[in-house]
C-alpha cells in the first residue's frame, strides 16, 4: 500500500480517537450552580487551581482523572508518532535504509512511549513514587530515554543523508536540471548552486 | 534589584542592542537586490543557518512563556519542547532539500512563491502570503510588547533612571528592530540570530545549573518538593493531563515544519548538502535551550511551594523572578540579553515575512506582477509593519492581541504543513486540496478563539484545526485526478 495511503488512513483513525474524547465525558467533574440558578458542570480532569497558589494548577486525583482514560491516551500518543514517522518517511523518496531505519526509530520511541504510559499507569496506585536518578519513573522514561532517543533520527539523516536523501547523482541532475532551465528562461547563473 | 546587578543588567542589554544596530549598518552593504534583501542572497553557511534556524523558533514565548507554563502546569509544556529534536526532523527531512532546490530553480525569494510554482496555482499564492500576513501581524504585535515590557522592567529596575513608559521603551525596541531589518533586510536578521542563538544557549546553559542549586537539595530536592505536593505536575503529561499535554505533541512536531519564518530559512542555505550539517546544529542548539523553558519554571514552582519565594502574581514572571532573586547579576544581564535575543530574533524573521507578503506575493497574485522597486517598498513595508503592530498591540483590546498571538502558531501549522510540508512531498497533492486546507485553517482557528470554544480534555485548538485540514487536504487530493506539475518541479519532487 502506499504510504500517503496509509497516513490518510492513520488520520483518520486520529480522527476517530479524538471524536471519542468528545464522546466519553471527562472525570472528575462537578456540577455547581450557575448564575441563571441552574447547575452547570466543571470539568477538573484537566487541572484545577492549586489550593494553596491560585497562580499555579493542580493535577488533582490523578487515578481518577486518567484510569479510566489511560488507553485512549496511549493511542492518541502512538497514532500521533506514527503520523508523523510517515510524514518522515515522506520525506525520503527511495525505499531503503533510511525509510526502515527510521520505522525502528519510529518502534523505538514507540517503545518508550508505551513504558512512560505502563509506568505511570504503575504510579497511579503508589502516592509517593520512587525516583530514578531524581525522577518519577515515568518522566525518567521521558526525560532520559524518549528525549535524547529523539537524535536518533538526527543522526540518520547525517549518516544517511548522501546514500538516501540527496544523493551525488541527485545533486548532478539537479545542477542539469537547473542549467536546462535558464538555459531556457535566459536566467543568469547564480551563485550558491548545489 | 540592587543597583549594581541592575546596571549589569542594563549594560548587557545596552551591549546588546549596539551589536544588532552594528550588524544592521554591516548588513546594508550586503542588501542590494531583493533577492538579497528577502534570501540573504542564498548565500548562508551552516554554523549561520543551524542557529537562525533555532533562535527564531524559540522566540521570547521560550525565555517567558516557557518557564511560565511549567511553573504553571509542571510538566504539561515539555510536549512543546522536550519534542524539539523531532520537530526540527520534520522541518528537514521534509522540507530542507526540497525547498532550497525549488529556491534556486525557480528563483523564489517567498514561501508563497514557492507555493504557486508547486501547485501552478495563483490562488494557492494569494492564501498562503494572507495566511502568513495574519499570522505574522499577531506574532508580531506580541512580539513588540514582550520587548518593551522587558526593556521597561530593565530601564526601570535603574535608580538613577527616571520612570520609563512602556510607550518609550516600545519606540526604543522598535527603532532598534526596524533600523537592522530595513538596512539589512534578512541578511541582517539571520547574522543578528546567529549571535542571538549563541547568547541563548550560554544563558540557558548557565540558567539550568543556577535553577537547581537554588532548591534545598538540588534535583532531587526540587522533585520531591513537587511530588509530595502533587505528584500529577512532574508526571510526564503535567496537571494539564494525558490528552491535553499530548495534543501539543504532533502540533509542535508537524508544525513546525509549517512555520514559514523558520522553514523559509531553508531556501537561503549556500548549498542544498549544507542541510546535512544544519540540522544537528539546530536540533542541539534547542535542546539545549529546553534546559532554560524547563529548569526555571520547576525550580519557581519548588521555591514557591518551599516558601523560598513568595507566589508569583503571574506565571510569565517565573523567569524575570528567578533571575532578579535566584541567578548572579551577570547571568542576569546574559539571560537579559538571550531574551531580548529570542524575541528579536522571532520579531526580525516576521517583519521580512510580511514584508514579502505585502509587497512581493499579494501583488503577483492579483496582479501577476510585483510591485516596482521592490527593495524600496520592501523597506518602506518593513516599517509600517513594524510600527503599525506596535500602534495596533498599544490601542487594540489585549484579549485581541492575546488572541492573534495564539492564533499565530497553529493557524500557520494547520494551513502549511499539509500545503508545504506534505504538498511538496507528494505528487498527488492538488491545488485545491491545499486551498481547502488554509482556509479550513483560517476559519476552524479563528473559530475556536472567538467563540471560545472548550475542547474536552483541554485538547489544544491548533490540534484540531491541524488534523482537520491534513485529513481533508489527503482526502480531497486522494479523491482527485492526479495533477500537473510542471516537469522541473517534478523532478526535484523525485529526487
Amino acid at each position: 500500500m502506499k504510504l500517503p495511503v496509509v497516513l490518510f488512513g492513520l488520520l483518520v483513525a486520529l480522527c476517530v480517537v479524538t471524536n471519542l474524547a468528545f464522546l466519553i465525558e471527562e472525570v472528575p467533574f462537578e456540577d455547581v450552580a450557575a448564575p441563571n440558578g441552574g447547575l452547570e458542570r466543571i470539568y477538573n480532569g484537566h487541572g484545577i487551581t492549586h489550593p494553596r497558589f491560585p497562580s499555579m494548577n493542580h493535577g488533582g486525583d490523578g487515578p481518577a482523572r486518567h484510569r479510566p482514560m489511560l488507553w485512549l491516551g496511549w493511542a492518541f500518543g502512538l497514532l500521533q508518532l506514527a503520523i508523523i514517522v510517515g510524514c518522515l518517511m515522506l520525506g525520503v523518496k527511495r525505499a531503503g535504509p533510511v525509510r526502515l531505519w527510521l520505522g525502528g526509530s519510529g518502534v523505538v520511541l514507540g517503545g518508550l512511549f508505551t513504558m512512560m504510559v505502563v509506568t505511570y499507569s504503575g504510579s497511579l496506585a503508589d502516592q509517593t513514587p520512587e525516583l530514578f536518578l531524581s525522577l518519577p519513573a515515568p518522566t525518567a522514561w521521558f526525560l532520559y530515554g524518549f528525549w535524547p532517543a529523539e537524535f536518533l533520527v538526527v543522526v540518520l539523516y547525517v549518516v544517511l543523508f548522501s546514500r538516501s536523501i540527496a544523493t551525488p547523482d541527485d545533486l548532478q541532475r539537479f545542477r542539469e536540471i537547473v542549467a536546462a532551465r535558464r538555459a531556457e528562461t535566459g536566467q543568469p547563473g547564480q551563485s550558491g548552486s548545489a | 534589584m540592587d543597583d549594581s546587578r541592575s546596571l549589569v543588567t542594563l549594560a548587557f542589554v545596552v551591549v546588546y542592542l549596539l551589536m544588532c544596530v552594528g550588524v544592521g549598518v554591516w548588513a546594508l552593504r550586503r542588501t542590494k537586490s531583493p533577492r538579497d534583501f528577502f534570501m540573504a542572497g542564498r548565500d548562508l553557511g551552516v554554523m549561520v543557518t543551524g542557529l537562525a534556524l533555532f533562535s527564531s523558533q524559540m522566540s521570547g514565548f521560550g525565555f517567558v512563556g516557557g518557564p511560565g507554563l511549567v511553573y504553571r502546569m509542571g510538566l504539561s509544556s515539555s510536549w512543546m519542547t522536550v519534542i524539539g529534536p523531532l520537530a526540527f526532523c520534520c522541518s528537514f527531512y521534509l522540507l530542507a532539500t526540497r525547498l532550497r532546490m525549488i529556491a534556486e530553480l525557480r528563483d523564489t525569494i517567498s514561501l508563497p512563491d514557492a507555493v504557486a510554482a508547486r501547485y501552478r496555482s495563483e490562488r494557492a499564492r494569494l492564501l498562503t502570503a494572507v495566511a502568513i500576513l495574519l499570522g505574522v501581524l499577531g506574532y508580531l504585535g506580541t512580539q513588540i510588547l514582550a520587548m518593551a515590557t522587558v526593556l521597561r522592567d530593565v530601564l526601570n529596575n535603574v535608580s538613577f533612571i527616571p520612570e520609563v513608559s512602556i510607550l518609550t521603551c516600545m519606540v526604543i525596541a522598535c527603532a532598534v528592530l526596524v533600523f537592522y531589518c530595513v538596512t539589512g533586510g534578512i541578511v541582517a536578521s539571520v547574522y543578528t540570530d546567529l549571535v542571538q542563538g549563541a547568547i541563548m544557549i550560554v544563558a540557558a546553559v548557565f540558567v539550568f545549573f543556577a535553577a537547581l542549586s537554588a532548591v534545598d537539595g538540588g534535583l532531587t530536592g526540587l522533585v520531591t518538593t513537587l511530588v509530595e505536593d502533587d505528584p500529577e505536575a512532574v508526571s510526564p503529561w503535567g496537571t494539564l493531563g494525558m490528552m491535553g499535554s499530548l495534543s501539543w505533541f504532533v502540533v509542535f512536531v508537524l508544525g513546525s515544519a509549517g512555520q514559514p519564518h523558520v522553514i523559509t530559512k531553508f531556501m537561503m542555505n549556500r548549498r542544498v548538502e549544507d542541510a546535512r550539517r544544519t540540522l544537528p546544529v539546530s536540533a542541539g542548539g534547542y535542546m539545549l535551550c529546553s534546559l532554560l523553558w524547563l529548569s526555571i519554571g520547576l525550580a519557581m514552582r519548588a521555591l514557591v511551594i518551599q516558601g523560598g519565594h513568595p507566589e508569583l502574581a503571574s506565571p510569565d514572571e517565573a523567569a524575570p523572578q528567578f533571575l532578579q532573586f535566584h541567578a548572579s547579576p551577570m547571568l542576569a544581564g546574559i539571560v537579559f540579553a538571550g531574551l531580548f535575543a529570542a524575541i528579536m530574533s522571532t520579531a526580525d524573521s516576521f517583519l521580512n515575512l510580511g514584508a514579502a507578503a505585502v509587497v512581493h506575493d499579494i501583488p503577483r497574485a492579483l496582479y501577476g506582477r510585483s510591485l516596482s522597486n521592490e527593495l524600496f517598498w520592501a523597506r518602506v513595508a518593513t516599517v509600517v509593519l513594524a510600527v503599525g503592530s506596535a500602534i495596533f498591540v498599544l490601542y487594540s483590546r489585549q484579549d485581541l492581541v492575546a488572541l492573534l498571538g495564539a492564533f499565530g502558531w497553529g493557524t500557520f501549522a494547520a494551513a502549511l504543513v499539509p500545503t508545504v510540508a506534505i504538498g511538496f512531498n507528494w505528487k498527488r497533492a492538488t491545488a485545491t486540496a491545499a486551498n481547502v486546507a488554509i482556509v479550513t485553517s483560517l476559519i476552524v482557528n479563528f473559530g475556536i478563539e472567538v467563540f471560545g470554544l472548550a475542547i474536552p480534555y483541554g485538547i489544544t485548538g491548533g490540534f484540531v484545526a491541524l488534523l482537520l485540514s491534513t485529513t481533508l487536504f489527503f482526502g480531497i487530493s486522494l479523491g482527485s485526478p492526479p495533477p500537473t506539475i510542471d516537469p522541473d518541479i517534478e523532478a526535484v519532487m523525485d529526487m
